[in-house]
């Protein structure tokens, strides 16, 4: 079995705890992930079933979509919430912020941004995982920075009461979206961080296409047959996996 | 087909594909009788393509 299998993540797992889990639903060891998403981000994780391990580097490659609830008013040590909060804005400032302003930062944020990626990230500073370094309290002042693409940002809402924006975006490869929120936090002088991140596209797949590791082991056991139709459009066989690819039938022999 | 080599027919194939003045696009081989993926293509600029993944049942 030989393809792409589409999986919407829940929030918690890491997407190596999904793959052990599709790995044992489906009782296939070579299973690989292109992208990871992070334990506190839901959404679109794209899993390749056998020879599509082959194809990681032209997927990775690809630009993705998320919806983004950034809470304004907290900054932390990982960009998002589940890290240690470093500040916290005064609610008399925060509850002076108007949808306008943060409407204006947002849609302002779109374009190539020289952004600081997060400490908790697998970004490599001399030869070690940042990651690695944060969780000994070991930071080096050398964070990288490093250019950053964003666009196609739709501003989805302001909460008022619990000082949330949402945003839906499009970002390149290599680009931080906390390191996004914890930038429209600081152009808003108030600190924030990603409080909610749902991937809805890895380019050329959409989360709609996509189900749970539940719905995959459910169906898996109900199969008829050893292929992937069981799974519906979650399971996208090996020669439609890159259709921006130019496709050329030949004769075997050729 | 083997990483790296492309076959006379298959060149030939290639060049129908390829429009004067665009970048080659990334191709797929795929066998015509099974539907299966065999290769991935892929031309470097100023490079002719090159096979990158061969892909086994």
């Amino acid at each position: 079995m030989n393809g792409v299998l589409l999986v919407d993540k829940s929030i918690g797992p890491t997407s190596h705890d999904v793959v052990a889990k599709v790995r044992r639903a489906l009782g296939i060891r070579s299973i690989g992930h292109a992208g990871t998403l992070d334990p506190m981000a839901s959404g679109l994780l794209v899993l390749l079933v056998g020879e599509a391990t082959k194809i990681s580097d032209y997927l990775l490659n690809g630009d993705k979509a998320y919806e983004v609830v950034v809470r304004l008013g907290v900054r932390t040590d990982s960009m998002d919430m589940t890290g240690l909060i470093l500040e916290e804005a005064p609610a008399e400032t925060l509850s002076r912020l108007t949808e306008a302003e943060v409407q204006s930062a947002v849609m302002a944020m779109a374009g190539t941004l020289e952004l600081q990626v997060p400490v908790h990230s697998a970004v490599k500073v001399n030869g070690k995982k940042l990651y690695e370094f944060a969780h000994r309290g070991d930071v080096p002042e050398d964070v990288p920075v490093r250019e950053m693409s964003f666009y196609d940002i739709e501003f989805r809402g302001w909460n008022p009461v619990t000082f949330e924006a949402t945003v839906h975006l499009r970002s390149s490869k290599g680009s931080f979206i906390r390191a996004w929120g914890n930038e429209l936090g600081r152009r808003l002088g108030v600190g924030g961080s990603v409080a909610v991140l749902r991937r809805t596209e890895s380019q050329p797949f959409h989360v709609g296409q996509a189900i749970s590791v539940e719905a995959i082991q459910e169906r898996w056991e109900a199969r008829k047959s050893r292929s992937g139709e069981c799974l519906g459009s979650a399971w996208v066989e090996l020669p439609e996996a890159l259709p921006h690819f130019l496709r050329l039938e030949i004769e075997a022999r050729m | 087909m083997r990483n790296g080599q492309i076959s006379k027919g298959l060149q030939a194939e290639l060049l129908r594909h390829i429009k004067l003045g665009e970048a080659p696009k990334p191709v797929r081989v795929i066998n015509s009788e099974e539907g299966r993926l065999l290769a991935l293509l892929i031309a470097q600029p100023g490079e002719f393509y090159k096979i990158r993944r061969v892909f086994v049942d």
